[in-house]
């Protein structure tokens, strides 16, 4: 398949945003991972290498996947949209070790 | 309102009802569709894109949308399915398609469908917030030109039934600009 968009540069080099700034709770984690898993086939959230639509929490993309898998899932709208993998289930440990990686204390 | 809206086929100006969607492409994805074309029950068709989110809104922790939506030609989700199908397979009722493509001319002939399916958009019709596109409509307003949207926001609030939905809508004039 021909990727229809930049995503052959280093993922090394991205930085990933996720829109919000605030803490995100286990239910929330586990409700828009399941949303994701039901209609992407990937258990995970979104993140975008681009620029966000919005304040956002960032971080780089090598530090997330020393713990998460991180997808390359392009939209038409997004090319640079990333969708975080999160295992299942999402407990309280997975979900602060996820928003401490997007400094969120 | 007509029989049709009352059934639940169509979108309609009011508060918390079943949404009428009954088969979504999605086109730009972000925890959910933010954009993408729709096709309701009735057969009507919208191209939508969100305008605005509101994080973490509800109680589960979702999402409010608030999203255009502008009409299209009755076939054209199927004409975008047709010109999507060879590389993959929909999925229904809401289908993200992945964008990448067996070739070049393939990408080409994508968007030069959907460039031509987007030209073909009729002007504004509905204003719709929503956490699921699928499931419920919070509240879904004409665009009236001679209104700005907060005013409409502002009446839907006086004729909220309850004061969660009165939040709600509260919720949105503080939180999306509109």
């Amino acid at each position: 398949m021909v990727p229809a968009d930049d995503d052959r540069i280093s993922a090394s080099s991205e930085i990933l945003n996720r829109l919000g700034l605030s803490r995100e709770s286990v239910a929330r984690l586990k409700r828009k991972a399941q949303e994701a898993e039901r209609f992407l086939g990937i258990h995970g959230v979104s993140a975008t290498a681009g620029i966000p639509i919005g304040p956002a929490s960032e971080a780089d993309r090598a530090e997330i996947e020393k713990h998460f898998r991180v997808h390359n899932t392009s939209s038409r709208s997004d090319p640079l949209h990333r969708t975080i993998e999160l295992p299942k289930p999402i407990t309280q440990a997975v979900a602060d070790l996820f928003n401490r990686l997007f400094g969120r204390g | 309102m007509n029989a049709a809206s009352i059934n639940g086929r169509d979108f309609h100006e009011g508060l918390k009802y079943p949404s009428p969607a009954e088969k979504i492409i999605a086109l730009g994805w972000y925890d959910g569709p933010t954009v993408g074309i729709l096709q309701c029950r009735d057969g009507m068709v919208f191209k939508f894109h969100s305008r605005g989110t509101v994080l973490d809104w509800g109680e589960e922790g979702e999402d409010l949308q608030l999203y255009d939506f502008f009409p299209l030609p009755a076939n054209s989700l199927e004409h975008v399915v047709s010109v999507l199908s060879p590389s993959q397979s929909p999925r229904w009722p809401l289908w993200v398609p992945e964008w990448a493509f067996l070739s070049e001319q393939e990408h080409a002939a994508v968007e030069k469908t959907l460039e031509e399916v987007e030209l073909s958009s009729g002007h504004r019709q509905w204003i719709v917030a929503s956490s699921d596109l699928l499931g419920e409509v919070v509240a879904a307003w004409s665009d009236t030109r001679e209104v700005a949207s907060g005013d409409v926001i502002r009446r839907l609030v006086n004729l909220a039934k309850d004061e969660k939905t009165r939040s709600c809508l509260r919720d949105i004039l503080d939180r999306v600009r509109i």
